[in-house]
C-alpha cells in the first residue's frame, strides 16, 4: 500500500470543486483532499493543517487570488516548498508567464471533458515530488487538447 | 801768396755772369781746395757746366765740402743774406740752419755715390734778410774725380715756392668750392670722367636722388640705376663731349621716393668742368625739385577744365551784366537757349524781348530783388525765333563797388524744359492716382520712409470723420480699438525695419463711435539701388467676413471638441471591445465547458439509463457546443487582428512553420499529410499573427483534402517586384512571395474573392467543420503588414493562396 497523499485544492467554482473529488474519487481512494473556496481560506487552512504533498491552485478567485497565493506561499519559509499546480480557465500567455516565474510546478488549462481530468490528475499524484525541480516552459503547460 | 787773375790763369772759369765773376775773383788758396791752378780736371768740366747752366746750381766740392753756385741759383739765397759770401765757403758753415737735414744726405752721396731727387720740399733759407719758407724740386747727384772716387756733390735744383704756393691756393679755393656745394641750397653734384663719378654731392643732390651717402665714388649709373632709359645720361654725355651747357626746365624725372619710383618734376642744369688744360673732365650738375609748384598749378588748370566741363556737362551758360551800362557778356551757350546760334551776341534787351510776356512780370521781380538781396533767380518761359517755348532757369549774384552800388552781376542760365515736361508727368499722375485713391472705397493711404502717414485717401477722412489732414496724420493711430493698438504699432514698427510687407487685422473707430475690423496692407516702394522710399497702404473693411470667419472657427471649435469626444468614447468602446473578447474567451466559455463535462459525464455514467435517442440527443448538444467554442475562439482571434496590438519583431518564418506543424500534428499524422518547403525568409512581422495566419491556411488545407488522396501542401517562397504582384495598391518596391499550394479540392474560380469574407462557407457545416472566420483573418493579418493575399482555386484540383509581404529592412 503506498502511503496516504495529501492533496489542497483551492477554487471558487463549486462545479469544478465537484468534478475534481469525482475525478480523483474515481483515481484513488485514499488520497486526502482538503478544498478551500478561496485564496484567504487556503492560507488559513495551512497555517494549522498539515503540510499536503500537492497544491493545486485556481487563479481567478475573489478575496485572494491564486497569484497573490502562490507570491504568499513561496514567500513562506514553511510553505514554500510545497509543489503548487495551477488549475485555470485561463489560457492567456502573460499570466502563463507570471506565474511561472512566480515558480509554479505545473499549469493546468481546465479541461473539457471528464476523461482528460482524470488523466491529469492521475498524472500529478504519480509525481515524484521530492528533488523534482520546476520543469522547462515547455513541459510547464499541461493543456488538454481541445479537439 | 800771389794773387793770381783768374781772367788770366784759367779759361774754364770765363763767363758765368755775376757769380763766374765772384768765383774768379775769390782768393781760392785761402780755400782747402786751393788755386785753380791747381784743381782737379772733374771740378774743373763740373765748373764750366754750372757757371754755363741756366738752372740753379750748385756745387760742393771735397771733403769739407766748399760751395760753388751759379747765376740761377743765386736768387734762392735773397737780396741780402748768404750772398756772395757762400762762394767757397764751407757746406756747415754756410746752412747751419738745414745742416741736420741735408748734412746725413750730403755724406750718403759722398761716401755711397747715391743720388737723391725731392720734389716740392720746404727748405727754409735766410732770404731778404730773414727766414723764409722756400719750396725746392732738387736732385744731389755725385761728381767723380779721376780716379772714381766721389770728389764731390753737385745740387741741380728749381726753386719751387711759387708752384707750391699757386697749388695750396688752388686747393683752397678748391675747398671752399666744396664748402660751397655742399652748403648750396639746390642740388648739385660734380660728376667726373665720362662714367661720371659722382665726386662731389650736397645733401641737397642725394635728397632729390633719393639715395644716401652710399653713392659717393660710384658711376652714376650705378649710384642710379632708375636712371637707364631716361634722358638725363644722354644730355650729360652731350655736355660732355660738346661743353655746351644743357638747362631742363619742369622736366620729369623718375627718381626714388619712400621705397617706390616716383615721377618728379626737376629744374637743372648741365655744365661742363674743364681741368687746368682746358680740357672737360666733370660735369656739374646743378637741380631741384619743382613737383609741388607743377602740381598747384596743374590743380588750378584741372579746377578751370573742370568748370567748363561743368558748364558743359550741365548745359549750363554763364553770363556778366554790366549793371551800369546793361552790357552784358555771356557764353556761347547762352545764345542756344535761346533758340540762335551759338555765335550770335544777345543784348540785353534782347533777351527781355524774349521772356514768354505772361512771365515778364516774374523775371522784373526777380531782378529788383536781385539789386537789393544780392542774389538773382527764377524760372520763366521764352520764345524761341521759331516761336517755340522754352523754360529757363536762372541764378545770378550781384557785385557791388565801394560806394555800395550794384556794380556788375554774374549768373549762370539753364533750359529746365525737360524736367518741367517731367514734372507735369509727375503732377498729372499724383492727380490721377488721387482721384482714384478717392473714388475707391478702401483706405489709401501712404507713408514716407521712415513711417510717418502723410497721405490718406477721401474714404478715410469719411470713415474717421477727421476733416484735417495734419491732424489725421499725427492721430490715425488713436483711432486703432485699444486693444489692437499695441500689436498694429509693433507689426508697423517690424515692417519698417525689415523691409516686408505689412499685413495686420484690426478694427477701426467709426465716426460714430462703433469699430469695423479691417485688413491693412502695405508695400514698400524702393527706389533702384533698392532703398525703401516710401510705403503704400490700403485697408480693406473686412468686418462682415471677419464675424462669419469667427463664426466659422467657432463652429469648427466645436465640431473638433465634439470629435475628440466622440474619438475618446471610440478609444473607450474599442477597450470595450477588447473587454467582452475577454470575456468571451474566459468567462463565455467557462459555462459552454460545463456544458461539455456534464454532458460528458451522463454520457458516461448514466449511458444505460439513457434511450438510444436520449444519448444521440445529448451528442448533438455537445457537438453543438463545440461549435460554439470554436466561434467563440475564431472570433476572438478575429477582432484581436483588428486591435492596434501590433508588436513588430524579427520573425524566422522557418520556425513559425515549425510550431505550426507541431500544433497540427495529430491532424498531419492522421491525414498522412506531406508538408514541403523551400527556405522561408526572415522577416519584421507580429509573430504570434503570422503563427495564425500559417496555422489557418493549412489548417485549411488538411481539412478540405480529398478523402483518397493523402495531402500535399508545398510552401515555397521568393523575391518579386511590383510587376508580379497582381494587386491595384502594390508599391514600386520588392515584395516577399509566399506561395501554398495544396492538392485538395479546390474551389470554383468565381469564389477567389469571396472566400476571405466573414462567414463565407462552401460547403455545409456537416461536410467540412468551420465558422468562416479563419480566411477572413489570414486577409486581415496580411493586410496588418501591408501586404496582399490572393487565393486561385479549380474545382478538385486544389488552391494556391499567395502571400506577398514587402520586403524592407
Amino acid at each position: 500500500m503506498k502511503p496516504e497523499k495529501t492533496i489542497f485544492l483551492a477554487d471558487d467554482d463549486a462545479d469544478d470543486r465537484l468534478l475534481f473529488e469525482e475525478a480523483l474519487r474515481e483515481i484513488s481512494g485514499e488520497t486526502l483532499l482538503t478544498m478551500a473556496h478561496d485564496g484567504q481560506q487556503l492560507m488559513t487552512i495551512l497555517e494549522n493543517a498539515l503540510l499536503p504533498d500537492v497544491i493545486f491552485l485556481d487563479l481567478n478567485m475573489p478575496r485572494k487570488n491564486g497569484m497573490e497565493c502562490l507570491q504568499e506561499l513561496k514567500q513562506s519559509p514553511k510553505l514554500k516548498h510545497i509543489p503548487i499546480v495551477i488549475f485555470s480557465t485561463s489560457t492567456h500567455p502573460e499570466m502563463i508567464d507570471k506565474v511561472y516565474e512566480g515558480g509554479a510546478h505545473y499549469y493546468i488549462s481546465k479541461p473539457r471533458n471528464f476523461g482528460v481530468l482524470k488523466n491529469i490528475i492521475r498524472q500529478i499524484l504519480s509525481t515524484n515530488w521530492h528533488a523534482f525541480p520546476q520543469p522547462s516552459k515547455e513541459k510547464f503547460i499541461i493543456q488538454p487538447r481541445q479537439r | 801768396m800771389t794773387v793770381e787773375s783768374p781772367h788770366s790763369t784759367e779759361q774754364f772759369l770765363s763767363g758765368g755772369g755775376e757769380l763766374g765773376e765772384c768765383i774768379r775773383a775769390t782768393d781760392w788758396s785761402l780755400t782747402p781746395v786751393g788755386p785753380p791752378s791747381g784743381w782737379p780736371q772733374s771740378l774743373r768740366t763740373t765748373l764750366s757746366i754750372l757757371l754755363s747752366s741756366r738752372f740753379p746750381m750748385f756745387l760742393w766740392w771735397g771733403p769739407e765740402l766748399i760751395q760753388f753756385y751759379n747765376d740761377a741759383y743765386r736768387p734762392s739765397l735773397g737780396i741780402t743774406g748768404k750772398h756772395p759770401h757762400a762762394v767757397g765757403q764751407r757746406g756747415v758753415e754756410c746752412w747751419p740752419e738745414i745742416w741736420p737735414t741735408v748734412g746725413p744726405l750730403i755724406e750718403r752721396v759722398m761716401k755711397n755715390g747715391e743720388s737723391f731727387y725731392f720734389e716740392d720740399q720746404l727748405i727754409p733759407i735766410h732770404r731778404n734778410g730773414g727766414l723764409e719758407d722756400v719750396y725746392w724740386t732738387f736732385s744731389y747727384s755725385p761728381v767723380r774725380g779721376e780716379c772714381g772716387t766721389v770728389e764731390g756733390v753737385l745740387v741741380v735744383c728749381n726753386e719751387t715756392t711759387g708752384k707750391v704756393r699757386n697749388l695750396e691756393q688752388a686747393e683752397e679755393t678748391s675747398r671752399q668750392l666744396k664748402s660751397l656745394i655742399a652748403e648750396a641750397p639746390i642740388s648739385t653734384a660734380v660728376l667726373s670722367g665720362p662714367q661720371f663719378i659722382i665726386e662731389l654731392a650736397n645733401d641737397e643732390s642725394l635728397k632729390l636722388w633719393g639715395k644716401d651717402r652710399r653713392v659717393m665714388g660710384k658711376p652714376i649709373l650705378e649710384a642710379i640705376p632708375e636712371l637707364k632709359g631716361q634722358p638725363f645720361l644722354d644730355l650729360m654725355t652731350d655736355v660732355y663731349n660738346t661743353g655746351k651747357t644743357y638747362e631742363g626746365r619742369e622736366t620729369v624725372a623718375n627718381l626714388e621716393r619712400d621705397g617706390g619710383i616716383k615721377g618728379v618734376y626737376v629744374n637743372f642744369i648741365f655744365k661742363a668742368l674743364r681741368d687746368a688744360g682746358g680740357k672737360i673732365n666733370a660735369v656739374l650738375a646743378m637741380g631741384y625739385d619743382v613737383t609741388e609748384q607743377v602740381a598747384a598749378r596743374q590743380q588750378l588748370a584741372d579746377a578751370a577744365e573742370r568748370i567748363t566741363l561743368a558748364t558743359e556737362g550741365t548745359k549750363m551758360a554763364t553770363w556778366d551784366l554790366d549793371l551800369k551800362t546793361f552790357d552784358i557778356i555771356h557764353s556761347p551757350r547762352l545764345a542756344r537757349i535761346f533758340g540762335h546760334p551759338e555765335s550770335t551776341h544777345l543784348s540785353f534787351p534782347a533777351l527781355r524781348q524774349a521772356i514768354y510776356p505772361r512771365d515778364l512780370r516774374v523775371v522784373e521781380k526777380a531782378f529788383d530783388a536781385a539789386l537789393k538781396k544780392g542774389t538773382y533767380y527764377y524760372e520763366a518761359r521764352v520764345i524761341h525765333p521759331d516761336q517755340s517755348v522754352h523754360w529757363i532757369q536762372t541764378r545770378g549774384k550781384v557785385f557791388y563797388g565801394d560806394d555800395h552800388a550794384p556794380l556788375r552781376m554774374l549768373g549762370t542760365m539753364v533750359d529746365i524744359t525737360e524736367r518741367k515736361r517731367a514734372e507735369r508727368v509727375i503732377e498729372e499722375s499724383e492727380k490721377k492716382f488721387r482721384t482714384l485713391a478717392d473714388s475707391m472705397p478702401q483706405f489709401i493711404w501712404t507713408a514716407d520712409k521712415i513711417g510717418k502717414l502723410n497721405y490718406f485717401s477721401r474714404s478715410v477722412y469719411q470713415y474717421t470723420g477727421i476733416a484735417d489732414p495734419k491732424l489725421l496724420a499725427e492721430s490715425w493711430w488713436k483711432t486703432v480699438h485699444p486693444e489692437d493698438r499695441k500689436a498694429t504699432l509693433r507689426a508697423w514698427q517690424k515692417s519698417l525695419t525689415t523691409g516686408t510687407d505689412f499685413l495686420f487685422e484690426h478694427r477701426f473707430r467709426h465716426y460714430d463711435g462703433s469699430y469695423r475690423w479691417q485688413l491693412s496692407r502695405a508695400v514698400p516702394q524702393r527706389d533702384v539701388s533698392g532703398k525703401i522710399e516710401m510705403w503704400v497702404g490700403t485697408s480693406t473693411d473686412i468686418h462682415d467676413r471677419k464675424l462669419f470667419t469667427d463664426e466659422l472657427e467657432n463652429k469648427v471649435q466645436l465640431r473638433t471638441t465634439e470629435l475628440n469626444l466622440l474619438n475618446q468614447n471610440l478609444l473607450k468602446s474599442n477597450d470595450e471591445l477588447a473587454q467582452f473578447a475577454y470575456v468571451a474567451s474566459h468567462d463565455l466559455q467557462e459555462p459552454l465547458r460545463k456544458i461539455q463535462t456534464f454532458a460528458g459525464r451522463i454520457l458516461d455514467v448514466e449511458s444505460e439509463n439513457l434511450s438510444e435517442r436520449g444519448k444521440d440527443y445529448f451528442q448533438r448538444m455537445q457537438s453543438a457546443s463545440v461549435r460554439m467554442q470554436q466561434l467563440i475562439v475564431d472570433l476572438l482571434s478575429f477582432s484581436r487582428a483588428n486591435t492596434n496590438e501590433k508588436y513588430f519583431e524579427v520573425t524566422d518564418l522557418n520556425h513559425i512553420l515549425q510550431i505550426v506543424k507541431e500544433q497540427l500534428k495529430d491532424t498531419i499524422d492522421q491525414k498522412q499529410a506531406v508538408i514541403l518547403s523551400s527556405t522561408l525568409p526572415v522577416l519584421n512581422i507580429i509573430s504570434f499573427q503570422f503563427e495564425q495566419l500559417f496555422t489557418n491556411l493549412i489548417a485549411n488545407a488538411l481539412k478540405f483534402s480529398k478523402t483518397d488522396v493523402p495531402p500535399l501542401i508545398a510552401i515555397h517562397a521568393d523575391k518579386v517586384g511590383r510587376d508580379h504582384v497582381r494587386h491595384k495598391d502594390a508599391e514600386d518596391i520588392l515584395y516577399h512571395r509566399i506561395v501554398i499550394t495544396d492538392n485538395g479540392i479546390g474551389f470554383e474560380p468565381q469564389f477567389n474573392e469571396r472566400i476571405f469574407q466573414v462567414f463565407q462557407r462552401l460547403h455545409g457545416k456537416d461536410e467540412y467543420p468551420g465558422t468562416g472566420i479563419g480566411l477572413a483573418i489570414c486577409k486581415k493579418i496580411i493586410e496588418n503588414h501591408q501586404g496582399f493575399i490572393e487565393a486561385a482555386g479549380q474545382l478538385n484540383k486544389g488552391a494556391v493562396f499567395t502571400l506577398y509581404v514587402p520586403a524592407r529592412n
